[in-house]
């Protein structure tokens, strides 16, 4: 979940860095392991995107 | 770890940054934070955000003992918004002070990036911040200017008047407000972006579930209201998590 939302966050070009916060070195790590060439796909965005138009109903 | 151009600044930095709030928390030795900021620079994290306010000072001095002037890192820290003195304003003449303090504490010869923290668009308009930025780097102790927005609006106004280099701004699959144009006129103007609350304080990493108490002292307790909510929303979006390509 940490890797969806961190690619989510990442998306984007003009994103220059996420800064989500760490108080173990088990968080830092998997705020770490989150950094990979692929991200986000567009087919996953649209499947959040899907999940959040049921939020706005 | 991937590195990203921070706008036009002409420096790259790790797209994983480290949010320093925590740093320097009791409840820990001293020797496990500056352990822990090390461990991340080892990982290949080259951004670091801390603030003045955070364990008033605490945070900084961490960064200070664990990284002190290595020029291989970045360090992101904010003025004002101190509890405990409860000291404000954004003038010229504070930031000279303040940027002394933190440059003390972080044990550095400059300032990276140099933030107001959390300004209301009052603070903005009517305190001298821009001249307190010139001036602070004219003098070398900080190298890019930047502001912590409280809201998508303050940080377009923000690039228009051509008054930072960096921002930082919140987005997470709850908050997509900086979808709205932010991201185009930053990247058009080669404005730097950080982005803070990728977890939404946590709770998007999926840790809490739907009508379990959440740990007084949590900071996912921070979305006051909304916590319930959002927890059930991070929820809805786990299923989705399973399909997450691996490094």
């Amino acid at each position: 979940m940490t890797r969806l939302a961190h690619h989510f966050s990442l998306k984007p070009q003009a994103v220059s860095a996420i800064i989500p916060g760490a108080r173990s070195t088990n968080q830092l790590k998997e705020n770490v392991a989150a950094s990979n060439r692929i991200g986000l796909t567009e087919e996953m965005r649209q499947q959040v995107d899907a999940v959040r138009a049921r939020w706005e109903d | 770890m991937h590195y990203r151009p921070l706008g036009r600044t002409g420096i790259k930095v790790s797209e994983i940054g480290m949010g320093c709030n925590r740093l320097g928390q009791d409840h820990q030795p001293q020797d496990f934070w500056i352990d822990l900021v090390r461990q991340a620079a080892d990982l290949g994290v080259t951004i670091f955000d801390t603030a003045e306010a955070y364990e008033w000072g605490g945070s900084e001095g961490v960064l200070g003992l664990a990284l002190g002037n290595r020029d291989d890192v970045y360090i992101a820290t904010k003025m004002c918004r101190v509890r405990k003195t409860n000291a404000r304003g954004y003038s010229a003449s504070r930031m000279r002070e303040t940027a002394e303090g933190s440059l003390r504490r972080l044990r550095r010869e400059c300032i990276d990036i140099y933030q107001l923290h959390s300004p209301s668009r009052d603070d903005m308009e009517h305190d001298d911040w821009v001249e307190g930025m010139d001036y602070l780097k004219a003098q070398g102790k900080i190298r890019y200017a930047a502001v912590a927005v409280n809201s998508v609006a303050d940080g377009i106004w923000l690039i228009e008047q051509d008054a930072v280099d960096v921002l930082q701004c919140t987005y997470n699959i709850f908050n997509t407000d900086a979808e709205n144009r932010l991201f185009a006129l930053a990247k058009e103007k080669g404005i730097g972006l950080l982005i803070r609350l990728p977890l939404a304080q946590g709770i998007l990493s999926g840790k809490f579930s739907p009508g379990v108490k959440v740990p007084a002292g949590h900071r996912a307790h921070l979305a006051g209201d909304q916590m319930q909510d959002r927890i059930q929303k991070a929820s809805d979006c786990a299923p989705l998590a399973t399909f997450t390509r691996a490094a």
